[in-house]
């Protein structure tokens, strides 16, 4: 790959980016609101990319392709699976919407607390999305700094590529908040999706020839990587334990469940949804398609990993391309990354800053959300710099732990009788078990520790709410919200 | 509890067992029926279709949403 080309290229993308991310900012409020939700008016296209952009991490195009090229077709069931998880967000979204807009939540750690009426529950659920999704945005930073390093021949530092990539995703949070971020990760989503498709019709209908000899080349060749268990690696165990926790993805997230918060009506948040599917398919196949191209051209590579970097350096893809791909991967991280950073200052300043400092006005609040950005963004930064296996283990742990949140999610809009001390035994126990098992390398039973997550996190919310009393504004809540569910003929 | 309400409830039920039933096949079908099945007509097709079937079930389960 041209050095030259891609600087020019690296610094297009800067510019473009700061050029949408600016015009974005154009009648931008004072309030927390704005700054955080757009002030709650998304349209639909814009929300569904931005929502896309979020979701799909740098791990789609390098982790699934190498996946997939290592362990076949469990690979496409696992991320499919976590598709079909929307019907969450069908449910629970509409349901997110009206009670954000009618009591004015921030943030879903809010939510819980208001509805189990509880300060507490609102800490601890900001803090544990906190502790979980600091080392996830500095691993993406280590993903970005890695192949920028690998394509340009090490001419790009890690260092470079993680400052350079940490000062964008900071960058874009703090000029205009999610209005920023949204239009930033709009645009970046069409490139993710334009130049990933770009390659597999370049590498099957050049280097394959043709997508019949593609197909004929695996039935023929890699017969076993269209099964499963397949090659060996998905065991119905690690299926299992890989595609829960992304079932639940949706709702156990907050950058992406507070995104229920935003879109400007309900149709609106109908339209960010069916959006969302059809990108998740499409991207998802493309995702799966480069996998298996590498299975058929580079049959011997040392790391599943190196699959997508050694499919861009063929040949067959020709140098404009594989920058545009490389820009699509970068583009998937820091989208991914600004919208985390914009969900936990947003975090912070609410419902951990918000609630210790009783009182304090709403602008105050916003203040102390745009002086964090660029703190977490410093703590992703450095834990990225030392590279510690701590934050590899934490990153990894994310999805499963942050399902402990789920059972008192749910339970908030389906349960009367949920609790607060029940949302609070389910989170604080089931975390700790969940740390316990992850840093341990248990798998009790041979199941991994998101099962064991969402059993434990289930059990004790149940347990622990049926022997508490539940909140005396939990019935009024529901019914309040239930009530508006059937005027606007949702289930 | 009113018709209507009585009748949000059933839909409501019938839509998770069918969505329940959708996941609990997803799960399993790749590892019984298919399990030995080389071919993209296998577990690669199943699971693309059980995709869509899930992506046109939710599409329904929201078309009769309203502002």
């Amino acid at each position: 790959m041209q050095l030259s080309w891609l600087y020019l290229a690296l610094s297009a993308y800067t510019f473009l980016g700061f050029v949408v991310a600016w015009a974005a900012r154009r009648g931008l409020g004072q309030s927390l609101t704005d700054f955080f939700l757009a002030n709650r008016t998304l349209g639909g296209a814009v929300n569904a990319l931005s929502y896309s952009a979020t979701t799909y991490s740098a791990f789609m195009m390098v982790g699934l392709a190498g996946l997939t090229y290592r362990a076949g077709v469990g690979a496409l069931g696992f991320e499919l699976v976590y598709l079909s998880g929307l019907v969450l967000a069908a449910f629970f979204g509409p349901r997110f919407w009206l009670a954000a807009k009618l009591r004015g939540y921030v943030s879903p750690a809010e939510m819980l607390g208001d509805r189990y009426e509880s300060r507490a529950v609102t800490v601890v659920a900001a803090l544990a999305s906190l502790l979980f999704l600091i080392p996830y945005t500095s691993v993406q930073l280590m993903g970005i700094a890695y192949l920028l390093q690998e394509l340009s021949g090490g001419a790009i530092p890690y260092v470079v590529g993680v400052l350079w990539a940490t000062f964008l995703a900071l960058a874009w949070a703090r000029v205009g908040g999610l209005r920023s971020v949204a239009w930033t990760d709009a645009l970046q989503a069409l490139v993710m999706l334009v130049s990933s498709g770009l390659v597999v019709f370049f590498v099957i209908g050049r280097g394959i020839g043709g997508f019949a000899a593609f197909f004929r080349g695996l039935e023929q060749n890699y017969p076993q990587w269209l099964t499963v268990p397949g090659p060996g690696f998905f065991q119905f165990s690690t299926f299992l334990g890989l595609s829960l926790p992304w079932f639940f993805f949706c709702l156990s997230n907050p950058q992406v469940s507070q995104r229920l918060f935003v879109p400007r009506s309900l149709l609106a948040l109908r339209r960010m949804l069916r959006g969302f599917l059809l990108f998740g398919f499409i991207y998802t196949l493309i995702s799966i398609t480069w996998g298996f191209c590498a299975r058929l051209l580079l049959p011997d590579l040392p790391n599943p990993d190196l699959a997508t970097p050694t499919l861009l350096g063929l040949p067959v893809v020709p140098s404009a391309l594989a920058i545009l791909a490389m820009l699509g991967i970068v583009s998937a991280a820091i989208s991914t990354m600004d919208s985390v950073l914009l969900t936990l200052s947003s975090m912070f300043a609410r419902d951990i800053y918000g609630l210790l400092r009783p009182g304090i006005s709403e602008a105050r609040q916003l203040a102390v959300g745009k002086w964090v950005i660029p703190i977490i963004s410093g703590a992703a930064l450095v834990f990225s710099l030392f590279r510690l296996d701590l934050i590899a283990v934490l990153a990894v742990s994310s999805s499963a732990a942050l399902l402990v949140l789920v059972p008192a999610t749910v339970g908030a809009f389906i349960w009367r009788r949920g609790t607060a001390k029940g949302a609070l035994a389910s989170i604080l126990v089931s975390g700790i078990l969940v740390m316990v098992l992850q840093f341990g390398n248990l798998k009790p039973l041979g199941l991994w520790p998101g099962v064991w997550a969402l059993i434990s996190s289930t059990l004790l919310f149940v347990a622990v709410s049926l022997v508490t009393s539940p909140p005396k504004g939990a019935a009024a809540f529901l019914d309040s919200i239930n009530a508006l569910l059937a005027e606007k003929n949702v289930l | 509890m009113g018709d209507r309400a009585r009748g949000r409830r059933v839909a409501l039920v019938l839509w998770l067992a069918w969505f329940l039933a959708l996941e609990v096949v997803a799960f399993l079908v790749p590892y019984t029926v298919l399990r030995n099945v080389g071919r993209l007509w296998g577990a690669f097709l199943f699971w693309n279709l059980f995709a869509l079937l899930a992506i046109a079930s939710i599409f329904i389960l929201t078309a009769r949403w309203q502002d």
